[in-house]
């Protein structure tokens, strides 16, 4: 990339230089100078329709808009002129003209940007005498509550919700003064409940419903911290009143989200305060577990700690990927060190978990911020629905198709939001993951130089014959060369791999194809995980055959299929489920349920009851992240802070200090002082780690590998295709909704409103083909069993493949799918046709 | 008088293509496709020094030269048909007596720039016009003047004619792109500017059905023809839309520069018995009137703006001592507040607020202080609204009250008849 040209203007006497295309607003704040502003967003292009940003600008004669005037040599500019005072406050006072006085009762009141503006330009009342006109405050829906008579008409609303969501549920109606907000048909909000209109509302006009009236700002104890949701690591505060969890706003926080916050990160705030936590340690008497001392809990645990290791029986664990860096640091030091065992790991959902060599493939390539999206050139989403599943960097994605036409590819088994709006889609048939992977690869290969590893791959590739890609895969020849043109058609580009991509059973090998479609093609490489802290759980070795930072185990041990395989044949002494729940999460619920039955000892730690917790032998109670110090490092491998936001439930304990507890129970000298004595450990014995610190967002930092090296070429197996679909079922895939993640959300009352239970969403074709209509309930019979849900038209599904989300105790996705595909031919049936009035 | 646009406009059945071509009609467009290359064309264009009549006055040559002569998206050539602006009626005139002028025209524009798709935005009401618009198309693509291979020379062009829903802003150029979108009506943020990037994001020149219909006699006649009528400056001819108590209203071309006091009391017979002129705004209704003492200024572009108007789109509108100014100007401020788009804060609620308060001193409720707030008002509307709209408000109401304050205050003075402001201000 060309280095920006340089321009140096001064504002209020004062010069700054910025790169050329600078607005003033940001140029003015490099001096510490704030302008107000209104209508102008950091997400938005700029609009220049509220004015409030009136500035001078020497020999133009009238006042200018900061938010849309860019730096120019030489160019004069006054913020405090009395021009410009004049304007602003003229503006202020138009504002005002309609503006009902109700700050008192108002829930923006005290972090509202026109009370704010209104004090700093002077403006206490207006020469407006007549009437104010008044609209009726309206639901639109259950988390969106429009109060038109505060309403200033900006439009970030609209333009966030239709060029940042891709939504287009909010519009401006009429004209002139009587400009007037509402949804597109007047109804409920049809959109992903994200709530980011509320948050960028300057004023009071939206307010969300949960949180409206609970508290005002000033009574609510606000600490940041960051999402513990899904791997984007999204920063925000969550506001405490007394002992509950009210609300989680970003609006001013630190994080790479800025503002953003997805519907589940914004209302997902109510697990941790729920009375349904657990609050005591328990112990397994006479067939149920009894609430016991801690002393007594963690006795028994130690006991068979040394019983199995006695035995000869090996000594296990599972862990959560939402537990922080030194939960999991800490565990893996517990299994390795102190019980002397190698078998752990983090991965439920995978059922061809990435072996060590290649997940350090993966380490070396560099990391690359979320930022770089606004940036890059070009970018490939391969097996990810990543508006559905990483919300922060499924809208930044959106923003550029939507602003600039950038060039994406999305190759995705549905027909998913990004698809319907890229440049080139890759609809592959589901299960063909891999075939499609190869066939685009070969495509990507076929266009670059004869160097390096693009020789080697083109070597690979030049066997591989088009019918038999096409035919695995649904797509033609031409589809991959479209995709592989608008790949190339861009500078700079980033690769991006999800779920889809990790859950399949071939996993290693599509990622194979996927490091060597970024060394043809020159990209970065960025895989999204799952959870909150996938990456910290990979880099702290919660792994069978990784130490921390990726350096390989001396013998490795096994993963979870082997452990749980091992523990139902009998092997397992001790079967630790650190925040794990299999029964809820890996593919073979029955194994699971085998395991842990013959499992001689299983300890589990957890924030609720679940169905492995009430089969364990003893539960403890772990604090949530809400209540937790520590660290979490999300996709950008960026090792971000969490910070205590509300006060521990009953007597819930830390997972680090629990595993202490274990170890020095197990006769080790450990000894933290406190959390920070542990980092200090993880940063002396994780070089990786050296990164880790106090910090959240952009100033946290990313970690790199010491001195890697781009991984070579990669050998690239050949997949089975997936069979046809069976007749009379549909297709049918599971993985997360916009609404919820993984199990956790389900104890949230507002995300039970959003998607209240077990849903199946069908593209609107195949439920006509099945006579099924929105609200039916409809059983699902599968490999795995049978289920229950409703049915949903749209969402994330089709054509020709349904979507299951997995989120419902009782009704999870392996009581439905079996253990071998992540995707199964559903048998569907109407239990009850929805009531239509 | 009427010697280019208006030139035989009441040729019976001039909008039949052939009654059109008998008076040598398509002969520039003939011409220009075999002899003159796009950038001569735009050369004589500037030369001739045609400024646009839509009501900026911008060169027209200049704004062509504008569009790049490459773009990766498709360039429009799109016509601005919206007349809307209070006494403004010419283009009508135009495009119901002479369409084939106009398509000419929108032929040689689009040879110009190279674009192969035009549109003409017609004011929704006009609907009968789009039917004259649409007949003369139809006939034009019959005979290969317009469509595909215009005249054999391998040059193609297809013309989509749009009517518009009713909404004045739809004229500015910006918020007329957006609605043939298919959006909201609203300006847009400028730069970049159309002729950069403007319909579906491709290069785009918008220009007013007179501007263009000026065209095909630059081409046949040469600039030097069109430059004998005029000023330096403000060359050529241009309609006059005259309404008001005169005794014979109606469009006029006339030379740029001919005098106010000319077209009144010569062309128009002067006013009508029993009215005496009061005020006249020289550019339809979105200039600065002038009270009478301004008759003789010549209507051109520089002069009117030396005496603090503007010459707009050639609507002048006459008032007559029987009109009441503060009536007047409250009507204005009626019909901006109406079609105020809602876009920005000053012009939306300014011309609101406008509106209240000049009907209370309408309806004999005016307050001390009005005026001044008045005055206010168009100073924080006034070069801080979004588009031209807003200072269209606010100009009407400033200058009457400069011109006519006696009979604002008249007003107020009855309205608190023996009340103190005090008591006068709480209702
Ligand atoms: C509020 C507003 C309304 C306008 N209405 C019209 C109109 O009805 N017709 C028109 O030709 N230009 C109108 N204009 C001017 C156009 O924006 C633009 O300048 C013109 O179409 C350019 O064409 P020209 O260069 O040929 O004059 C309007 C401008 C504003 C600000
Ligand atoms: S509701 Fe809020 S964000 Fe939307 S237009 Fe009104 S003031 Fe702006
Ligand atoms: S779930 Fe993910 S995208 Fe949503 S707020 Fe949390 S971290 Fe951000
Ligand atoms: S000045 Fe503002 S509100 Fe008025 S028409 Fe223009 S953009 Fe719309
Ligand atoms: S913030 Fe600049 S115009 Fe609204």
């Amino acid at each position: 990339m060309t280095e920006p040209k340089m321009v140096t203007c001064t504002i209020d006497g004062r010069t700054v230089t910025a790169p050329e295309g600078t607005l003033l607003t940001d140029a003015a704040k490099m001096l510490g100078i704030q302008i107000p502003i209104f209508c102008s967003h950091h997400r938005l292009k700029p609009l220049g329709a509220c004015r409030i940003c009136l500035i001078e600008k020497e020999k133009t004669g009238k006042p200018v808009i900061a938010c849309a005037e860019m730096v120019a040599e030489g160019a004069v500019f006054h913020t405090q002129s009395e021009m410009a005072l004049k304007a602003r406050k003229g503006i202020m006072e138009y504002l005002l003209v309609n503006h009902p006085l109700d700050c008192p009762i108002c829930d923006e009141g005290g972090e509202c940007d026109l009370q704010d503006t209104s004090y700093e330009h002077g403006i206490g009342s207006s020469r407006f005498v007549e009437m104010k006109r008044s609209f009726d405050i309206v639901d639109l829906g259950p988390i969106v509550v429009l109060d038109r008579n505060r309403c200033i008409v900006c439009a970030r609303c609209v333009r966030y919700c239709n060029d940042i969501m891709g939504d287009s549920a909010l519009t401006i109606e009429e004209r002139g003064f009587h400009s007037q907000i509402n949804t597109r048909d007047g109804g409920e909000l049809e959109c992903q409940q994200c709530g980011n209109c509320i948050e960028v509302c300057p004023v009071g006009a939206l307010t969300s419903r949960p949180y409206r009236f609970k508290a005002r700002p000033w009574d609510l104890k606000q600490t940041e911290t960051v999402c513990n949701f899904c791997s984007n690591g999204c920063t925000f505060h969550l506001g405490r009143r007394e002992g509950t969890l009210v609300r989680a706003r970003a609006k001013k926080s630190h994080g790479v989200n800025r503002d953003f916050l997805c519907a589940r990160g914004r209302y997902g705030y109510e697990f941790p305060t729920s009375p349904e936590r657990l609050h005591f340690p328990r112990i397994r008497q006479g067939g149920s577990l009894q609430r016991a001392e801690w002393s007594d809990a963690l006795g028994q645990a130690v006991r068979a700690i040394q019983a199995a290791r006695s035995a000869g029986k090996a000594v296990t664990a599972l862990a959560s990927a939402r537990l922080s860096n030194e939960d999991l640091y800490l565990l893996q030091r517990l299994v390795r060190e102190v019980a002397a065992s190698p078998h752990l790991d983090h991965r439920l959902e995978q059922r061809a978990p990435l072996p060590g060599p290649l997940l350090k493939s993966l380490a070396a390539f560099p990391a690359l911020p979320v930022s770089a999206i606004a940036t890059l050139g070009s970018a490939l989403v391969f097996g990810e629905d990543v508006n559905e599943e990483q919300p922060l960097y499924g809208t930044s994605l959106l923003r550029e198709v939507h602003y600039r036409r950038m060039p994406v590819v999305v190759a995705h088994s549905r027909r998913v939001r990004l698809m319907q709006e890229a440049a080139s889609g890759l609809p592959y048939r589901p299960g063909s993951e891999l075939a499609a992977a190869r066939g685009l690869l070969k495509s990507l290969a076929a266009h670059q130089g004869a160097a390096g590893p693009a020789e080697e791959v083109r070597k690979m590739t030049a066997g591989w014959s088009w019918e038999a890609l096409a035919s695995g895969s649904g797509l033609t020849e031409a589809q991959f060369e479209k995709a592989a043109a608008t790949l190339y058609s861009g500078g700079s580009r980033a690769i991006y791999f999800g779920s889809q991509a990790l859950r399949a059973a071939e996993a290693p090998d599509l990622v194979r194809a996927l490091i060597d479609m970024a060394l043809v093609s020159g990209a970065s490489l960025v895989p999204l995980w799952d959870r909150s802290n996938s990456q910290g759980a990979l880099d702290m070795g919660v792994l069978p055959d990784l130490l921390p930072g990726y350096e390989a185990a001396p013998a490795p041990g096994w993963n979870t299929a082997e452990i749980l395989r091992r523990s139902a044949s009998g092997e397992v002494g001790v079967l630790i489920l650190a925040g794990a729940d299999p029964l809820a999460h890996f593919p073979d619920r029955k194994l699971a349920e085998n395991a842990l039955r013959k499992a001689d000892f299983v300890l589990s730690l957890d924030l609720f009851e679940t169905d492995a917790s009430e089969m364990a032998h003893v539960s403890l109670p772990l604090r949530s992240y809400a209540e937790s110090d520590g660290s979490v490092t999300n996709s950008e491998r960026r090792v971000q802070a969490l910070r205590s936001a509300a006060n521990p439930v009953g007597e819930s304990e830390a997972g680090w200090r629990i595993f202490e507890r274990l170890a020095t129970g197990l006769g080790s000298a450990w000894n933290y002082a406190d959390l920070l004595a542990l980092q200090e450990e993880i940063r002396a014995r994780v070089p990786l780690y050296k990164v880790l610190g106090r910090r959240m967002g952009p100033a946290a930092t990313s970690w790199a590998l010491p001195g890697a090296s781009l991984p070579g070429a990669q050998p690239v197996g050949e997949g089975k295709a997936p069979a046809a679909a069976a007749a009379g079922t549909l297709r049918v895939e599971s993985g997360n909704s916009i609404f919820h993640h993984g199990m956790l959300s389900q104890h949230n009352k507002v995300q039970l409103k959003l998607l209240p239970g077990p849903t199946l969403f069908l593209a609107a074709e195949d439920a006509a083909r099945l006579r099924l209509a929105e609200g039916d309930l409809a059983l699902l019979e599968g490999p795995g069993g049978k289920v229950e849900a409703r049915v949903k038209i749209g969402g994330p599904s089709g054509p020709g493949v349904g979507f299951y989300p997995d989120h419902f105790a009782g009704a999870e996705a392996n009581r439905l799918f079996g253990p071998e595909s992540p995707f199964a031919d559903i048998k569907i049936s109407t239990l009850s046709a929805a009531v239509h009035s | 008088m009427n010697d280019i646009v208006f030139k035989g406009i009441d040729t019976p059945n001039l909008r039949q293509l052939a009654v059109y071509e008998a008076n040598g009609g398509y002969a520039a467009v003939r011409k220009a496709l075999k002899d003159i290359k796009p950038d001569e064309l735009i050369e004589m264009v500037k030369q001739s020094g045609l400024r646009g009549r839509g009501g900026a006055g911008f060169p027209t040559g200049m704004k062509w030269s504008f569009v790049p002569k490459v773009s990766a998206e498709p360039k429009y050539v799109v016509v601005n048909a919206d007349e809307s602006e209070p006494g403004t009626f010419k283009d009508r005139e135009l495009m119901e007596k002479n369409p084939h002028q106009l398509l000419e025209g929108i032929i040689l524009a689009a040879w110009a720039i190279g674009s192969h798709k035009s549109f003409i935005y017609i004011r929704g009401e006009f609907a009968h016009i789009a039917k004259i618009l649409e007949a003369a198309a139809l006939e034009a693509e019959a005979r290969g003047y317009l469509g595909k291979n215009i005249f054999g020379s391998g040059f193609d062009l297809d013309l989509v004619i749009h009517r518009g829903a009713g909404a004045y802003i739809c004229g500015e150029e910006t918020a007329l792109l957006d609605s043939l979108e298919g959006f909201r009506g609203q300006p847009r943020l400028k730069p970049p500017f159309p002729a950069v990037k403007g319909l579906y994001g491709g290069p785009t020149i918008v220009n007013n059905v007179e501007t263009l219909s000026f065209v095909p006699f630059i081409v046949n006649e040469g600039p030097a023809a069109f430059r004998k009528f005029g000023t330096e400056k403000s060359p050529g001819t241009k309609i006059f839309s005259v309404s008001g108590p005169v005794k014979k209203p109606g469009n006029y071309e006339l030379p740029l520069g001919t005098p106010l006091r000319k077209l009144l009391e010569e062309i128009c017979g002067g006013m009508l018995g029993g009215h005496e002129l009061l005020a006249v705004i020289p550019g339809g209704s979105s200039v600065p009137v002038w009270n009478k003492d301004y008759l003789d200024v010549p209507l051109d572009f520089e002069s009117v703006a030396a005496k603090g108007s503007l010459l707009g789109s050639g609507g002048v509108i006459v008032m007559s001592s029987k009109t009441s100014m503060v009536a007047a100007t409250l009507n204005l401020t009626r019909f901006y507040r109406h079609e105020s788009c809602g876009k920005c804060t000053p012009c939306r609620e300014g011309t609101y607020w406008m509106e209240k308060v000049l009907g209370r001193i309408h309806r004999g409720l005016g307050m001390p202080g009005d005026l001044e707030l008045l005055l206010d008002l168009c100073s924080t509307l006034e070069g801080r609204s979004f588009c031209a709209l807003g200072d269209a408000a606010a100009m009407p109401v400033r200058s009457s009250i400069l011109m006519f304050r006696d009979e604002y205050e008249a007003r107020i003075r009855e309205a608190a008849g023996g009340k103190t402001p005090e008591t006068a201000g709480s209702r």
